[in-house]
């Protein structure tokens, strides 16, 4: 964190003026960030709305930038409020998911994700894409989609998961494990 | 069992760590998206241009950092200054260190000499802290301070005096302008007014004010003049009126007293006094407030003698009382049967009111 290439180095110096140090940092994060909110949100139009507002809120907070955490998890965490907000105005379902009372967000056997895997308009559009796993992780549930998305695009830690969140790192740690569970079954299957 | 239950745990921790390494190489071959350039600039100019309006942002930091220590220390000066005002405006309210700081000095009179007196005369506040004077002392503060109403009237009369005298083309006249002259000297003196011996110097005339006001009056017949006869009568009057009150309350001597005119000082005999006589048969002011009769003789301090007590001995007479109530006192002495007081006090109300109207009862032959 002390490092002067780290994301809180470059975030202070943002703060005290260099634009070219947003630069940098955006440039470090567009990309998965916008595949995280993509995946999670569905609808390219809306994920990339989502997308802007987050980097908007992030140059709107920068004066209150606290070196606390690490800033990749506070730049998830941001994101994680917005995706929030639109799930509770745009996709109530989605949204309910996160509600429920199981900590891990499970609502959904492996074996129910399989099974809707194997009806014909996923597998044609799987087939059509090339690309199962991404067919994989949008039938997953919204939590347990959030948890892998955060490991693999945010780079977080289940601690950094639990924390951005907002959610015991049991709970993160489950839902994590619940996806990697339902996917391995998904591309066993698929193969 | 725990043993067993631990390598399952295990060998699950450690699947799942398999499982995760072999998913995570499959989502990375699943390609990458990204955000569209247009959408990049848009971005990246927003936070440039959040960058170049960063000093508003210092100078609201700068306000946000002093209002508060502002707003204290102007609410510290504005309960300051209230406390102030509000002591100055009720002296009682103060502490005795505090009202000798904030109430301003009297200045020291010109004409006392520096023995006499060394601190100047008590402000009216300070009555609480500092010990009663003595009759001496009274006297001698009455003097040095019995000036300023009738320094108003002299010089209020000053002009119109010259400007008559220049009309009337009686200024040939070397006799009457060296008397007017020399009336004016001594009612402008306070020495010759208040004749005490600690301030009167030996120059002063010892002309009383009464002789003053006759004296003038003699010499103008005409309204201003006689006017301000009028006006020194009055205010002798009424300043005798508030005389009498701090006597029967206890009060320190104030300056009016002297200013009622030098006749009220015994100078150290105890003669009858002018003006204390004349007293009784003076109505009181409209605006003075009726003396309290009754608590002045408890009122007088033990220790204030000679002109207090002829003081007291005004305030007790009767004479103060309208006809009405003198009159209806008498009936009530009548009926009581205290046939002596009542022969008394009707022969007294008969002899000052000989012209008022006896009721039915008291004209009947005894």
């Amino acid at each position: 964190m002390s490092d002067e290439h780290s994301d809180e180095a470059f975030m202070l110096r943002y703060q005290a003026g260099d634009a070219a140090a947003f630069d940098e940092l955006y440039a470090r994060h567009r990309g998965a960030l916008f595949r995280f909110i993509t995946r999670q949100c569905r609808v390219r139009e809306h994920a990339e709305e989502i997308f802007q507002d987050v980097w908007m809120s992030l140059i709107q907070a920068a004066d209150r930038y606290r070196v606390e955490a690490q800033f990749r998890t506070w730049l998830y965490t941001l994101a994680h409020n917005k995706l929030m907000d639109y799930f509770r105005s745009n996709a109530r379902a989605e949204a309910v998911l996160y509600e429920v009372k199981d900590i891990d967000g499970e609502t959904e056997t492996i074996d129910g994700v399989a099974s809707r895997i194997e009806e014909p308009h996923v597998q044609a559009e799987s087939r059509e894409q090339g690309n199962a796993i991404l067919r994989l992780l949008a039938a997953l549930p919204a939590p347990q989609r959030e948890a892998f998305l955060l490991y693999e695009e945010g780079g977080l830690s289940v601690e950094e998961i639990a924390e951005a969140t907002g959610v015991s790192f049991e709970a993160a740690k489950s839902r994590l494990r619940y996806a990697v569970a339902k996917l391995r079954k998904g591309l066993a299957e698929y193969a | 069992m725990n043993d067993k239950t631990r390598r399952n745990d295990s060998s699950n921790e450690s699947e799942f760590e398999r499982d995760l390494a072999m998913t995570s190489r499959d989502y990375k071959n699943a390609g990458a998206d990204a955000p569209p350039p247009a959408m990049d600039d848009a971005i990246r100019a927003a936070a440039r241009r959040a960058v170049k309006s960063q000093p508003r942002v210092i100078g609201k930091s700068w306000i946000s950092r002093w209002s508060a220590p502002i707003s204290a220390a102007a609410l510290v000066v504005l309960a300051v200054s209230v406390g102030f005002i509000a002591i100055e405006e009720q002296p009682e309210l103060a502490p005795a260190p505090l009202k000798e700081a904030i109430r301003p000095k009297a200045p020291a009179p010109v004409a006392a000499p520096a023995a006499a007196e060394p601190n100047a005369a008590p402000a009216t506040g300070a009555r609480s802290s500092s010990p009663p004077a003595t009759v001496s002392e009274k006297k001698a503060r009455l003097d040095r301070q019995s000036v300023s109403p009738r320094d108003q009237i002299a010089e209020s009369t000053k002009p119109e005096l010259e400007r008559r005298r220049f009309e009337s083309g009686e200024a040939a006249n070397g006799a009457m302008l060296a008397k007017e002259r020399s009336d004016a000297v001594a009612f402008n003196s306070p020495v010759a007014i208040a004749s005490s011996p600690t301030a009167a110097p030996a120059a002063a005339s010892p002309t009383p004010a009464k002789s003053i006001a006759k004296d003038t009056q003699s010499f103008v017949s005409d309204p201003p003049l006689a006017n301000v006869a009028a006006a020194q009568e009055i205010a002798g009057r009424s300043s005798v009126d508030t005389a009498k009150r701090e006597v029967a309350q206890d009060k320190p001597v104030t300056p009016k007293l002297a200013s009622a005119g030098g006749a009220l000082r015994n100078d150290g005999n105890d003669a009858p006094l002018p003006v204390a006589q004349k007293l009784p048969t003076a109505p009181a002011p409209a605006a003075a407030p009726p003396v309290p009769v009754v608590a002045s003789g408890a009122a007088i301090a033990p220790s204030v003698s000679g002109t207090a007590s002829r003081l007291q001995q005004a305030l007790a007479d009767k004479s103060t009382e309208s006809p009405d109530v003198w009159m209806k006192r008498i009936l009530d002495l009548k009926q009581q049967g205290k046939s002596r007081e009542f022969e008394e006090e009707l022969a007294k109300f008969r002899k000052r009111y000989p012209d008022f109207a006896l009721p039915e009862e008291l004209k009947a032959p005894k």
